[in-house]
């Protein structure tokens, strides 16, 4: 990987105005832009994902201000065009692999799983018992209890999908959370 | 992107590394700007990693899966959560499911003790008091589901009665529309009368196989080719809808589309439908104002 370029605030800002004139869109712009490289990075198989894509966001905040001017497009795809490269550099070197974790711990185990219990109090009746009823061990196959929870409830399978995906991501930052604030205070 | 693949085939196939090196370029520049394609893949990455966690992926796929998601930190906690929330799901259900045996044990204890009431009283009066409770119990009950019913069944034929004004009220201001195009553009073609309007049914599911395709044969001087959408359900107030040969680009797109009698139509442009196979790829649009395809539908175009 190339030497580190540093990010400055100016560069940066400049880089959040080629995104949108309007800093509150630019910077969700960018976040959205980050996301799915991560995403991309991650689905090649690429264990530093974040890195490669802060990489990648650096390179194209430094090229600002080169192209911002001329370049006609999506910025989204200039990033993409970018990230492209760093993944083929990654490739290249062949970095050693990252070694396999060992495996969690009954007692970390143990305490994901309180964490787990303490987020789903938190969630209202209705959709914990969204998330129970598409969770669960059933003997049918899955998509076929997961058409019959669509129909009972009056709604698409996509649209049931996309519920259980928007409750299950506000568990998992639930469970983060509690993770951490039981590691902090075991300190 | 690969031409006549679904879309959840194809997302599956990004995600387990499936791809060859430009069909997965493609892919990811489309991921990039593609809102509802992003929104697909985290809801196939979701599935995938639950059918990870209950073991049933096929051998094959599980090999991809674990090359393409445990490589990472964050690949192994989303399958170890996955693992977490189904064995919660599981003993939270079977607790659920134990509690509802219990109860009517509950229930039978409650009714032997009013029983046991009635029979301490006078014979006759706890037999009359019994009777005159069920028959006030009853009689209530089925006045107030008949009260009940009959607001449904209101609520239902005023509904009907609306959707059928603003359908009339849809196909006047549709008609009156191409009456004026037709005029604008002159009729060319001798023969033809005003407001040359084409239409095709379209069914969710159907394939494109030759045999079964929809078929409408378009003549020279049709100006609007109309296409009706039967709805699986009709589980969106609004829908928008792409109209694009198949595995190329749309090349027709209407938007606040909404549906009438579970169908949705779309009034495309006839020059716009040279010979050809087309898809049409209806989205819903939900509260938030994102879009979330709903179905596509095949047909085969020819001109007269």
């Amino acid at each position: 990987m190339r030497d580190k370029w540093v990010v400055t605030q100016e560069a940066f800002d400049r880089m959040l105005a080629w995104l949108d004139e309007d800093r509150d869109k630019a910077g969700n712009k960018y976040e959205d832009i980050r996301k799915r490289l991560i995403k991309i990075f991650l689905r090649r198989g690429c264990p530093l994902a974040e890195e490669l894509t802060d990489e990648t966001i650096n390179r194209v905040t430094k090229k600002i201000s080169q192209i911002g001017d001329t370049y006609e497009g999506d910025p989204a795809l200039y990033f993409y065009g970018v990230a492209h490269n760093v993944y083929l550099e990654y490739v290249k070197k062949r970095p050693a692999p990252l070694p396999i974790p060992e495996p969690d711990s009954p007692e970390t185990r143990e305490r994901n799983y309180a964490c787990l219990e303490q987020c789903m109090e938190k969630l209202s009746p209705e959709n914990r018992e969204l998330i129970i009823e598409y969770y669960k061990d059933e003997k049918q196959a899955k998509i076929n209890q997961r058409k019959e929870l669509a129909r009972q409830m009056g709604i698409t399978l996509n649209t049931l999908r996309m519920r259980a995906h928007r409750i299950k991501a506000g568990l998992q930052e639930c469970v983060l959370a509690c993770v951490e604030r039981k590691q902090a205070d075991w300190r | 992107m690969e031409n006549n693949v679904p879309h959840e085939e194809l997302i599956r196939r990004y995600l387990l590394n499936q791809l060859a090196d430009d069909e997965r370029q493609r892919f990811e520049m489309r991921l990039m700007t593609d809102d509802e394609l992003y929104q697909q893949v985290l809801l196939s990455e979701d599935d995938l990693v639950d059918e990870y966690a209950r073991d049933a992926l096929p051998e094959g796929e599980r090999k991809q899966f674990e090359l393409s998601f445990l490589s990472s930190e964050e690949g192994r906690r989303q399958v170890e959560f996955a693992r977490e929330l189904r064995k919660l799901a599981s003993q939270a259900s079977a607790r659920a499911a134990q509690e509802s045996a219990v109860s009517p044990v509950g229930q039978a204890a409650r009714r032997q003790s009013l029983f046991e009431f009635l029979r301490s009283q006078h014979r006759l009066m706890s037999l009359s008091f019994a009777t005159a409770a069920l028959l006030i119990l009853a009689g209530g009950t089925w006045l107030a589901v008949s009260v009940y019913r009959l607001q449904y069944q209101l609520d239902l034929e005023q509904a009907r009665n609306r959707e059928l004004m603003e359908e009339l009220q849809r196909e006047q201001s549709e008609r009156a529309r191409l009456e004026q195009q037709l005029a604008a553009s002159g009729s060319g073609d001798g023969g033809l009368r005003a407001g040359a309007v084409v239409a095709l049914t379209l069914t969710p599911g159907a394939t494109r196989d030759a045999g079964s395709i929809a078929r409408i044969s378009i003549p020279s001087a049709a100006t609007v080719v109309q296409l009706h959408l039967n709805l699986r359900d009709d589980a969106y107030t609004s829908y928008s809808a792409e109209v694009g040969p198949v595995g190329g680009d749309g090349i027709w797109r209407a938007d606040n589309l909404a549906q009438s009698s579970n169908r949705v139509v779309l009034s495309v442009p006839a020059t716009m439908l040279p010979a050809g196979d087309y898809v049409v790829r209806l989205s819903g649009v939900t509260t938030g104002g994102g879009a979330a395809e709903v179905d596509r539908y095949y047909f085969r175009a020819a001109r007269d």
